[in-house]
């Protein structure tokens, strides 16, 4: 297939997507520049009993969540061996480097000395900190993320030596890619374990870091599959035949490994309800809210993707892939937001502002208009063709 | 989609089996925290078969004021299920007569008639028109697995109901008599409270008491006399009514000028007591504490019930074990009382501050322990000594003797003279932001004394005038001219319990403050005690 | 692909969650350092005059508040500390009457806040004082989330030299040999300052020597681990805003084990991994091995197959072709025969 689009017609520059990036982008800027002359308090809704907002809750777990699709491609094509998983591999790599790069620039916004992120891995570690841990193992796989990601650039820049060199390392990387991710996913999670006190019953636990790692899993596949959807009809000209002959399979057999992973998740929550014995809870708001988290977000797509694999129905797939994108979040929101602090009155609760609305919305523009830039220019929905049948 | 049906049906099979398994484990209970409302009197607990075989069913919820209202809306009377025996008298069991009646019936015997009996009035009463119980079929409705509890206060006789009993015209005096204590106690010369009755030793106290109480009220209502006692549960152990009538008491007693009228029942007005002797101890000489001459008659209005202190009856030999007499912590003990006593505000400015134990010293033996100690003093003042035996004294003798040392004891607190007690004292060794403190010492001390006038106890306890002054100068003898503050407090956190000189100044005068309830001057009010200095 | 990834995640999963309990090393039991120093705070005291609030402000250089310190109808509403006030009193209505506590950093036995922080700047003294070091705190609030008495407080309003602000036990004066300032300026003593183990003694002195007066209980003896900063109280502690379902864990035993499940992850996961990986890869290998011995034997099979047809046809060919050579041969034979007996018709005219 040839490498060169075909011949498409030059288009505006004005698309509707366009306009409506470039004026949440034009906000963003805006908000940072109050954020840096004004402080936190000065475009957050933050407090002294609620420390963290959407900045963490959003950019930072749900990013994180997200971006979990790097690892579970790599390791469903290098580790398990499935090659139909091949072509869509690079896409998913670049979605997780991309996702990890804004994770890490939207902490620059969050932390009062956002210069002195290095200081924790470089200056004095606190390795009794399971934030220790996050950023440690973040800061190592967005390293291997984009030693993953450099093939293609090198394929692009023509740098054939360094490129295959890099390509040898692919095992290795991937099995620390999937080490780093499940410590890092779990950290995330083990974060709350040190607030018993602040967090609702239902939602804490000690199992907390086996729940974000695992949820991690359901996420990624979800979002390659969520995010493959979305980026079909724009970049379908650039798509190559290995790519768009797989690219049902992939999200079949996802559907699949999704639907599985969701019940086991399912099951372990239950089981942690169970070991601690929260069952009264269920019967208040707060359970009732539960219900809709584990019934409507987690329950439901599991089984979602179990008919859509089962009658090979795409679609009934795509909105399960949807729903759990969407349950992730939710349940990322709950365990930062929602049920943190449930003990507080309601006057003291958070809620976002508008300036951390528009930072997340800054930040998530940004990673869609980066993506687009590269994968309209570099070999990441086709292969390229000095490198072809070469994986 | 092709199978949009499919996956439609799929999904409400699920929402369905979701719904049953919530509903299901909402019945079996799982949901529920334990119950927070507030208890009635009245709940019982029917529990009957219980005592035969192991119950299948839990025991029944039986709310008794609930159903004695019912009745009466209804105009039945309590013998709609409690039968009267041959005298005429209410059986408190139901609908079956006591003395082992029941135990003839089998365990489904009992059912069936606890059944029937109830039921078929919960459907009368439906067919009348009014709100009633559950009918056959509604099992869990009586036989709830989560009860609500039984909230009762416990009901008891004070002095105050006595008198409102035994002073009643509408009980009858006894013949020939012009007291009514025949109308209870069966024993003439020899009442006592029915806890220690013959009858209390085999059957349960509730009974004993609702059989006594209740079924005598219930009679007086049937003979429409112009008052009556409580029927209903609440009335004796509901919080509410309980409250409702200890106001009314205060009110009675205010107007009878603060002091229940002397029960006649021919008590002692004072009493002698001494350790009891054994022939052949110490070859007569005298051993151990001097006797303790008891101003009953005293104590009698101070207290709320006879069985305060005889708490075995009054019929009973008082426990005369050191703890029974000395426990600090038991208002049922001299010492305990005493220290009660204390927590008055007028007492507790000074006493507040000493440790609970203190209440217990050697010095304060001899207020107590001083029958025919002659001249001795000190630590010896508690001491026995010839020639009174107590021993081999008659009664009457007895009295006499302790009469005596009660008429000596003085009627209220001996004070110094005023002209003794410094007007103002200037405290200015740690001013620094503030001026010097000008404390009105004796407006202060005179406002003291006076809240210890006509009181027998603390003129008893304050040996001396000065000892007062102990009551701020402490830890140091009583004496006119006590030692500065200063001499003992320095630096603070020296030494647990004894403050800096700062903190001892107003930990003194402030916690008095509190004690004694006055509002002026505010702790926090600094310039009310000491300006602020300007420069 | 389902198999595997099942098996693979439940191993993972299995792993992960066997580690959850934290283990005890050995029988080992490590306790506060000896020196360690604390307040004993006495709510039976304390008349809410606010002098603390001033002393520590006056001690620790903060602004000026908006109400001055001798407004005591700030004690009306409940406040909590901020990133200008390191201490607050505030007044609870009892059954006892109105009565007042003081509320500022615990110094735990164990902070949560230097378990929490990920570039160690707060720091548990020997002296008993939590303190923090501005100069490499990043400013990332973990520290606030982990505290279970909510107490650190952030300068939200500083675009860019934010710090985290809290009581430090007057730790500079502690160095120097005075007293914290609020412990120094209460007329009331309601503060005592001492090594930590002599204040549970005093503590439990007073109770036992003043039955009536205390609740038998120390706040922060046990709570959360042990506290610097204790508490005692005339009525409930939870009438006085204390929260007395903290537990007896310190925040470090509640993160150790997920803490302790990262070596062996470290450790394991690449065995793991590698091993799907060598299993899959052997697994495609004998897949390919299969495939081609299958290609290879039917490959052989239709060899023998044509091998054999051929011979059949070869020699069923040589059959006809012998039956046609005979047919031609009789027939030539048969001419042959034939043009003698026309030649003896016609045999007179020849001489």
């Amino acid at each position: 297939m040839s490498v060169e689009t075909a011949a498409a017609p030059k288009k505006s520059l004005f698309t509707p997507f366009n306009l409506i990036a470039t004026v949440i982008l034009i906000a963003g800027l805006v908000v940072t520049v109050m954020r840096f002359t004004g402080g936190l308090g000065a475009v957050t809704n933050l407090d002294q009993n609620n420390p963290w907002g959407i900045w963490i809750g959003f950019d930072l777990m749900c990013g994180v969540a997200l971006a979990a699709g790097g690892y579970t491609t790599s390791a469903a094509c290098y580790l398990f061996g499935l090659k139909k998983y091949h072509a869509g591999v690079r896409p998913a790599i670049l979605t997780a480097f991309l996702g990890y790069a804004l994770v890490v620039f939207a902490l620059g916004y969050d932390v009062g000395r956002p210069w002195r992120l290095p200081y924790p891995i470089f200056v004095q570690q606190g390795t009794t900190s399971l934030l220790f841990e996050v950023g440690l193992c973040v800061m190592l796989y967005l390293t291997v993320l984009f030693i993953e990601f450099t093939p293609a650039l090198f394929e692009w820049l023509g740098m054939k030596k360094i490129r295959n060199i890099v390509v040898k390392m692919t095992l290795a990387l991937t099995i620390l890619g999937v080490v780093l991710s499940t410590l890092h996913q779990s950290s995330l999670g083990a974060l709350f374990t040190i607030a018993p006190s602040k967090l609702h019953p239902l939602w804490y636990s000690q199992y907390l870091p086996v729940f974000f790692f695992v949820s991690s899993i359901c996420a990624g596949m979800s979002m390659v599959i969520f995010e493959g959807t979305l980026s079909h009809k724009p970049m379908h000209h650039l798509m190559d035949k290995e790519y768009l002959d797989n690219h049902d399979g992939l999200i079949l057999g996802f559907g699949k490994a999704a639907s599985l992973v969701l019940f086991g998740y399912f099951a372990i929550k239950l089981i942690g309800l169970a070991y601690d014995n929260n069952w009264h809870y269920l019967t208040t708001g707060f359970g009732a809210w539960y219900l809709v988290e584990m019934l409507g977000f987690v329950a439901l797509p599991s089984f979602l993707y179990a008919v859509g694999v089962r009658d090979r129905n795409l679609t009934v797939i795509r909105w399960a892939a949807g729903l759990t994108v969407l349950g992730i979040i939710v349940n990322r929101f709950n365990i930062s937001m929602v049920a943190f602090n449930y003990q507080l009155p309601a006057a003291q609760r958070y809620f976002p502002s508008w300036g951390e609305i528009t930072i997340s919305l800054f930040v998530v523009t940004i990673g869609v208009l980066v993506f687009r830039f590269i994968s309209t220019r570099m070999p990441i929905f086709y292969e390229h063709p000095d490198y072809k049948g070469e994986h | 989609m092709a199978n949009g049906k499919r996956i439609l049906r799929l999904t409400a099979i699920v929402i369905a089996l979701v719904g049953v398994l919530g509903f299901q484990l909402e019945a079996m209970g799982m949901f529920e925290g334990a119950s927070e409302d507030a208890g009635r009197p009245d709940v019982i607990m029917i529990d009957t078969i219980a005592k035969l075989e192991s119950l299948e069913q839990p025991a029944a919820v039986f709310r008794h004021d609930l159903h004695t209202k019912a009745l009466k809306d209804q105009g039945m009377s309590c013998e709609s299920c409690h039968k009267k025996d041959e005298k005429g008298n209410l059986t408190l069991t139901f609908d079956r007569l006591q003395d082992g009646d029941w135990t003839d019936l089998s365990a489904s015997g009992l059912k069936d008639m606890y059944h029937n009996g109830c039921i078929s009035c919960h459907v009368k009463s439906e067919e009348k028109g009014f709100k009633t119980g559950p009918k056959a079929g509604e099992c869990r409705s009586c036989h709830q697995e989560r009860p609500e509890a039984a909230d009762r206060v416990p009901a008891g006789m004070d002095n105050m109901l006595h008198y409102a009993h035994w002073n009643s015209t509408v009980i009858p005096a006894d013949k020939g008599k012009d007291t009514n204590c025949g109308a209870c106690h069966k024993k003439a010369g020899e009442e006592d409270s029915w806890r220690f009755s013959e009858a209390a030793k085999t059957t349960p106290l509730k009974d004993v008491f609702h059989s006594q109480c209740v079924t005598c009220h219930e009679s007086l209502i049937e003979k429409k006399a112009d008052r009556s006692g409580p029927v209903q549960c609440a009335g004796c152990h509901g919080e509410k009514e309980t409250a409702e009538r200890a106001v009314e008491m205060a009110k009675n007693l205010k107007a009878m000028g603060g002091t229940v009228p002397r029960l006649p029942r021919k008590q002692p007005d004072a009493v002698l007591m001494a350790p009891e002797v054994k022939p052949g101890d110490a070859d007569g000489k005298p051993a151990g504490m001097a006797p303790v001459a008891f101003d009953h008659k005293l104590h009698e209005a101070k207290t709320d019930s006879c069985l305060t202190c005889h708490k075995d009856g009054v019929n009973a030999k008082l426990d005369a074990s050191y703890e029974a007499l000395h426990d600090v912590n038991d208002p049922a003990t001299c010492v305990g009382c005493h220290v009660k006593e204390q927590e008055k505000p007028q007492c507790a400015g000074c006493h507040a501050a000493r440790p609970t134990a203190k209440a217990l010293s050697k010095d304060s033996c001899a207020t107590c322990h001083n029958v025919d100690v002659g001249e001795k003093s000190g630590m010896m003042a508690m001491m026995a000594t010839a020639p009174l035996t107590p021993a081999t004294m008659s009664k009457e003798e007895k009295q006499a003797e302790a009469a005596k040392v009660i008429a000596a004891h003085p009627e209220t607190q001996a004070m110094v003279a005023e002209k003794d007690i410094p007007e103002f004292v200037t405290i200015g060794a740690l001013a620094d932001q503030y001026r010097p403190s000008k404390m009105p010492h004796r407006k202060i001390v005179m406002a003291l004394y006076k809240g210890m006038q006509g009181d027998k106890l603390a003129a008893a306890f304050h040996a001396t005038p000065e000892a007062v002054c102990a009551g701020c100068h402490h830890n140091a003898p009583a004496t006119l001219t006590p030692p500065k503050c200063a001499s003992c407090h320095g630096k603070p956190f020296e030494t647990e319990g004894k403050p800096g000189l700062k903190a001892a100044y107003h930990g003194q005068c402030m916690d008095c403050h509190k004690q004694m309830k006055l509002e002026k001057p505010a702790s926090t009010n600094c310039v009310a005690c000491h300006e602020k200095k300007t420069n | 692909m389902l198999r595997r990834t099942f098996l693979g995640l439940l191993g993972a999963a299995g792993a992960s969650a066997a580690l959850v309990k934290p283990t005890q090393a050995g029988n080992k039991h490590f306790g506060p350092h000896p020196d360690t120093h604390g307040v004993l705070f006495d709510a039976t005291r304390c008349i809410g005059c606010r002098q603390c609030e001033l002393a520590c402000n006056e001690v620790n250089e903060l602004p000026a508040p908006d109400k001055p310190f001798d407004d005591l109808t700030v004690l009306d509403t409940e406040r909590r500390t901020d990133e200008k006030t390191f201490t607050v009193v505030n007044k609870y209505q009892t059954a006892k009457g109105p009565v007042f506590r003081k509320t500022q950093c615990n110094h735990c036995l164990e902070p949560a806040c230097a378990s929490a922080c990920f570039v160690r700047a707060f720091k548990k003294q020997p002296n008993g004082a939590v303190t923090y070091d501005a100069s490499v705190c990043v400013g990332c609030r973990y520290c606030m989330v982990a505290c279970p008495f909510s107490i650190p407080a952030y300068e939200y309003d500083e675009p860019l030299t934010p710090r985290v602000r809290k009581c430090t036990m007057c730790y500079p004066r502690l160095m120097e040999g005075k007293l914290p300032g609020c412990v120094e300026k209460c007329p009331k003593e309601a503060l005592t300052f001492g090594l930590r183990t002599d204040l549970i003694q005093i503590a439990r002195e007073r109770i036992s020597r003043y039955p009536e007066k205390y609740v038998d209980h120390i706040y922060g003896e046990h709570e959360m681990g042990g506290t610097s900063w204790m508490y005692l109280s005339g009525v409930p502690f939870s009438e006085i805003g204390m929260r007395e379902d903290l537990g007896t864990a310190s925040a470090p035993e509640l993160t150790a084990g997920p803490l302790a499940a990262v070596p062996m992850v470290v450790g394991l996961w690449p065995v793991l991994l590698g091993g799907i990986y060598a299993v899959s890869k052997r697994n495609a290998k004998v897949a390919n091995d299969e495939r081609v011995k299958a290609v290879k034997s039917a490959l052989t099979k239709a060899g023998e197959e044509a091998e054999k047809k051929l011979h059949e046809e070869l020699g069923k060919a040589e059959q006809a072709s012998q039956r046609r050579i005979e047919v031609e041969v009789k027939k030539a034979v048969e001419e042959a025969l034939a043009p003698k007996e026309e030649d003896a018709g016609t045999n007179e005219e020849e001489s």
